[in-house]
């Protein structure tokens, strides 16, 4: 995200005053594993320390730690646990501390985008309903019937029209996957919190909470909480979930402001088109597909999407069709990889008490290509051969962290003794240590550094 | 000794008296916030730079006189060396300006920190004269502070005006001094020539009529001064 916002020439400044924005550093999983208060690990977006060189996991894995995963090889959790941001108002736009990512408010960043693209990128823009779509001879799309504008004619069309689908579903009527035998929430319903004082802190990571048929996010922007439940309607009932939230929102806000909140339900079905890019129309976004919020990764392949279309762009006609499969491949494998990554936060648990996450480690609801690297992964960690793309959504790192993090046990070779690995990894945990006082007594509070951006701004250089 | 600025009036500092040759704390620092219309004295004796505000990541223009925190490498026993040019900022102290809300808006009144060791009973000069007005001395001072508060104005629009046209880069060195002991210093930031050279003919206009190349490329030129701060240095490590 920092990339494609800098690549496309946006002031971080302005993104961060205009969208409400605020620092992500990772996702915090809580009650995911036994439900129990302390039940809590970390997803943060630092890889370990030494990941460029040599796998940590193993070192790990074989001596006897009192710390958690996260917590030994990467120095962010302390980071998120002391509310702190990512960057100090000395760091330059877009540069990082700690890598991260952002909180916004939807709404605010399409218009920010709408008008950079306008005013700096020189996109017109016309706003019209779409009434009609009329193919040529070849079955491209020739054109659009605009309700004001007439016809709309262009070598490329972009179908972003969200749960619609309008050219990439309804017209040329590509089958959607349905994907909910893997991912059982269906439902969502969302609320917007209000902080109790201006001082209040804002968590610069996302909460995720695991509840008895779903779970909750709890999302900190600087003016508000966007707090919501997303579950499975096979595993619970509509005024249950409400009940659900309700009741999560009370901790932090009491029962009175969390009764009179209004609660919006969004529907999700989860799946992807069977393909992306047909003749000469591609879809990004929700047209494309659609997976519950878990790890955010719909705006990711927003960007990967844009990304491939812009470098691959066919130059005519006749090439199209290559570049088109090339990008129907590379997308499908990158579905399926996101699809195995989220079915892994839910098959480690041990809730066995809720029938929603017994439900999810039934075999069957798991894709064969988890299965297979779940077989691998208990006798190796996860790394770099595991994932053959170069551009993988998640690093093995990201494994890493939700396998260990939920306590699972990957059983070593007991003959794994290596001298030098072993002096390399100390000295790398020891590293983390020292990066973990210096980072926690370097940066200022996260809610600190929004006001002074508001106030100051970051500088350019 | 703990900064403590109050508001100097006669009737309560009557009998203060501010000696120049006792050390003050401003002395030990590696750098202190200079103005514009002191660059060209600056910069015979010292390099100048931008650095950040750690509070508000702004910029402000600084001489540099050392390399760690409070080295000061023109200062020798409490004393600045007294073949160089000593910087408004340095020269105000004991006194600053502060704002004062009265009923016709903001006005600036004078401060004294009586925390700083330059403020005695005995030894140095009156600030006022037994009738209760300003001495000679303290009017310099006066008029030290109100130069310093107009080059201030000037000296952020031309921060300003090097911002908005991206005309600031970092600079980093890494020094190795002849013991064999090496720095790193990040943090400094100067003009990026090469844009200045490519503006356009209405901001090269406003530029020259505004002084803004004058300073830049005297801030530019100083930047050969480092090579006085190594030297300096190099000559009292070996001393050490």
């Amino acid at each position: 995200m920092r990339t494609t916002l800098r690549k496309i020439g946006v002031s971080e400044t302005d993104f961060i005053r205009e969208c409400d924005v605020s620092f992500k550093q990772g996702a915090r999983f809580s009650k995911w594993v036994d439900g129990s208060d302390d039940d809590f690990y970390y997803h943060p977006l630092v890889l370990p320390v030494g990941f460029e060189e040599k796998n940590l996991a193993p070192y790990w894995l074989s001596s006897p730690n009192d710390l958690s995963f996260s917590n030994a090889v990467c120095f962010q959790e302390a980071l998120c646990e002391g509310n702190l941001a990512p960057k100090r108002i000395t760091d330059k736009e877009f540069d990082a501390l700690a890598n991260y990512a952002y909180h916004l408010n939807a709404g605010m960043f399409c218009e920010f985008l709408k008008k950079h693209c306008i005013d700096v990128l020189g996109v017109e823009y016309i706003v019209d309903n779409v009434v009609g779509v009329e193919n040529d001879d070849k079955g491209d799309i020739a054109w659009l019937l605009g309700e004001k504008t007439g016809k709309i004619y262009a070598d490329l069309f972009i179908d972003c029209t969200g749960f619609n689908s309008l050219l990439i579903g309804k017209h040329y009527e590509v089958p959607y996957i349905d994907r909910s035998d893997v991912l059982f929430v269906d439902q969502a319903i969302a609320a917007h919190v209000p902080y109790q004082s201006p001082d209040d802190e804002v968590i610069p990571y996302t909460v995720s909470t695991g509840q008895s048929a779903g779970w909750v996010w709890d999302i900190g922007l600087q003016s508000r909480r966007g707090v919501g439940y997303v579950y499975s309607s096979s595993h619970t009932n509509a005024d249950q979930a409400e009940e659900t939230l309700v009741n999560y929102i009370s901790e932090t806000v009491g029962r009175k402001t969390a009764e009179s909140l209004d609660l919006r339900k969004i529907p999700i079905k989860s799946g992807h088109r069977s393909i992306f890019w047909k003749n000469n129309c591609v879809a990004v976004g929700l047209s494309a597909g659609f997976l519950e919020p878990l790890e955010a990764s719909a705006l990711v392949l927003v960007e990967l999407s844009a990304q491939m279309i812009s470098d691959q762009l066919p130059s005519c006609r006749e090439v199209m069709p290559i570049v088109a499969k090339r990008f129907n491949e590379t997308f499908l494998y990158r579905w399926d990889r996101i699809i195995d990554f989220l079915k892994l936060h839910y098959i480690l648990t041990k809730r066995d008490s809720d029938s929603f996450w017994r439900d999810n480690k039934n075999p069957e609801s798991i894709p064969d290509s988890l299965h297979e690297l779940m077989d691998l992964w208990r006798y190796q960690p996860p790394w770099d051969h595991d994932f053959s793309s170069k551009v993988e959504v998640f690093p093995a790192a990201s494994y890493q962290y939700v396998l260990y993090g939920m306590g699972y046990k990957t059983h070593l070779p007991v003959n794994n003794a290596n001298e030098s690995y072993e002096y390399f990894a100390k000295r790398k945990i020891e590293e983390n240590k020292r990066m973990i006082s210096a980072a926690t007594s370097a940066l200022p509070g996260n809610r600190e550094l929004l006001n002074k951006i508001k106030k100051y701004g970051f500088q350019r250089v | 000794m703990v900064a403590d600025p109050v508001l100097l009036e006669a009737t309560s500092h009557g009998d203060l008296r501010v000696d120049d040759r006792a050390g003050s704390a401003t002395l030990h620092n590696r750098n202190t916030a200079v103005i514009v219309d002191e660059l060209q004295r600056l910069s015979a004796y010292y390099p100048t730079f931008f650095v950040k505000n750690p509070e508000t990541g702004r910029f402000a223009l600084v001489a540099i006189f050392g390399f760690s925190e409070s080295e000061n490498l023109f200062v020798e026993s409490d004393m600045w060396r007294s073949n160089c040019y000593v910087p408004l900022n340095i020269r105000r102290a004991p006194f600053m300006l502060g704002n004062h809300s009265g009923d016709e808006g903001d006005e600036s009144v004078v401060l004294i920190d009586l925390g700083d060791k330059k403020v005695q009973k005995d030894a140095g000069e009156a600030l006022f004269n037994e009738r209760g007005f300003p001495t000679p001395y303290l009017e310099n001072k006066i008029s030290v502070l109100k130069t310093l508060k107009d080059g201030m104005g000037k000296t952020q629009s031309f921060i300003e005006v090097l911002v908005d046209n991206d005309l600031l880069t970092p600079v980093s060195f890494k020094i190795e001094f002849e013991n064999g002991s090496s720095q790193q210093i990040e943090g400094l930031y100067t003009i990026h020539e090469a844009g200045l050279q490519s503006l356009d003919d209405d901001k090269a206009l406003e530029f020259y009529k505004n002084h803004y190349f004058e300073y830049a490329y005297m801030m530019i030129s100083s930047i050969g001064q480092v090579q006085r701060l190594i030297d300096d240095k190099n000559k009292l490590l070996q001393t050490e």
